[in-house]
């Protein structure tokens, strides 16, 4: 199936797909806490059932992983997205075997991937495959929380702007499993989804995805601060990069990763400038056509006097131009969907015509 | 600026300034621990981002409107286009006819 068809049943209906990119790191012991403490740029302090969503970087600042820490019973668990697209499950726990050394700390860590699959349900109506799933318990999950349903683990998180929810499923039951969830997904049209057209959603509703730096390979020198994540970083609590990450605030910031669109293909690192000047700009850090939006959608490093939206800028002398944003570019569905009142099959319905729906349900 | 044409170099003032304006206003609601400028324009107000409630969305629309003589038609800061920090920025430069 096409990336377009892909990313159309993520906007409209639900998405399933296999985060084989994504590592569940178990982190155990007396000292977890303290330890993730020094490894993670947010409290990784969380009560059970809640979600935090925090950052892994390196000595210098620049982003390592992408990461949720969730608390089940006296472990942690570290879900996170590395560097690198084949790394996963091996690369996140070597960082954090190598952290633990240099802080001393009594843990143990562990991979879960000959325990555990996770698997990925994305999209407006995600919530209605899920509660076929695991009941309606679902229905109340926030965004950020957890919930633990037999032997599977629910993550209300996504990055694709709609509802989004990974499941850790016990690999001797995973297929089971995922077979349950094509079965529900059936009547509301549910297709299975690939890493691209998660990925393509990412970026059209200017969600922070690893993809960014993995395009380009500069990119991976960012630190939060050009990534526009400091919401992600508490500056007052110790973390490994914390000391160069302040120093890089105290200098302060020379460019920032900015949303843009453009009429026509645009490549990775491709230079920017501001067209009736030919100043060099910035680079194009991750472009791809957006099937929702009919047009190219990126993110570009500009420098920081020009990281704004609104501004037409051009790739090349005479070359495509293209239009700064303010995020995110797409209206996605879910902020219209209520799962107390919505359901797929009821979708294109007015208020007036789900009432009557309701009194008739009521009736009967 | 010399380096970049006139009405590129005013729009980047006024847009610093509103962006200047929205941050502190932001950070005011939300008791913000760091400085305003930590505040990134793509921030997200709700869920994500500054983690902004409802109630707290109220205090924006009234705090546009008292501390920077701003008052947007409607009351749903979504519908408003009020989903980020700049969606803010957007909102103060429209209101003055800057963008």
């Amino acid at each position: 199936m096409s990336v377009a068809a892909q990313v159309a049943a993520l906007r409209s209906s639900a998405g399933l797909s296999r985060p084989t990119h994504i590592a569940v790191v178990r982190v155990d012991g007396p000292d977890a806490l303290d330890f993730l403490q020094v490894v993670s740029t947010q409290s990784p302090y969380v009560r059970e059932g809640r979600v935090r969503h925090t950052l892994l970087l390196r000595e210098d600042a620049s982003v390592f992983a992408d990461a949720f820490i969730v608390k089940v019973e006296e472990a942690f668990l570290v879900i996170a997205e590395g560097p690198s697209e084949q790394g996963g499950e091996q690369e996140i726990v070597a960082w954090l075997e190598t952290s633990r050394e240099r802080a001393n700390k009594q843990v143990t860590i562990h991979g879960t991937q000959a325990d555990w699959v996770a698997l990925g349900v994305d999209g407006p109506y995600a919530w209605e495959v899920v509660v076929g799933l695991l009941g309606p318990v679902v229905l109340g999950l926030p965004y950020l929380s957890l919930l633990r349903r037999e032997d599977i683990l629910c993550m209300r998180a996504g990055k694709t702007g709609e509802y989004g929810y990974l499941l850790l499923v016990p690999r001797a039951s995973a297929a089971g499993v995922e077979a349950k969830l094509v079965e529900i997904g059936a009547p509301l049209d549910v297709m299975s989804v690939t890493r691209e057209a998660l990925d393509v959603c990412a970026l059209e509703s200017w969600h922070f995805s690893m993809r960014t730096l993995r395009d380009a390979g500069f990119a991976s020198r960012l630190t939060p601060i050009e990534l526009q994540l400091q919401w992600r970083v508490a500056y007052t609590r110790d973390f490994v990069g914390a000391e160069a990450l302040r120093a890089r605030r105290t200098e302060g910031p020379k460019a920032r990763v900015t949303c843009f669109t453009a009429e026509g293909p645009i490549a990775t690192g491709e230079r920017i400038q501001l067209p009736s000047m030919g100043l060099h700009v910035g680079e194009v850090l991750a472009a791809c056509d957006s099937p929702t939006l009919g047009h190219t959608v990126g993110s570009a490093l500009l420098d920081l006097r020009f990281a704004h939206p609104h501004l037409t800028l051009s790739t090349a002398p005479g070359g495509l131009s293209l239009r700064t944003c303010t995020a995110s570019l797409v209206d996605s569905r879910s902020l219209h969907v209520d799962p107390h009142k919505h359901s797929y099959a009821t979708r294109g319905m007015g208020p007036a015509e789900l009432e009557l729906l309701a009194k008739e349900r009521a009736i009967s | 600026m010399s380096d970049v044409p006139d009405d590129v170099a005013l729009y980047l003032e006024r847009r610093e300034r509103a962006l200047g304006e929205a941050r502190r206003l932001l950070a005011s609601i939300i008791n913000f621990v760091g400085e305003p400028a930590d505040i990134d324009p793509d921030a997200g107000l709700f869920g994500t981002g500054l983690g902004l409630d409802s109630l707290d969305a109220v205090e924006v629309l009234v705090g546009l409107e008292i501390d920077l003589g701003i008052k947007l038609q409607g009351d749903d800061p979504m519908r408003l286009g009020l989903r980020s920090v700049n969606g803010v920025v957007d909102a103060i430069m429209r209101a003055r006819g800057e963008l």
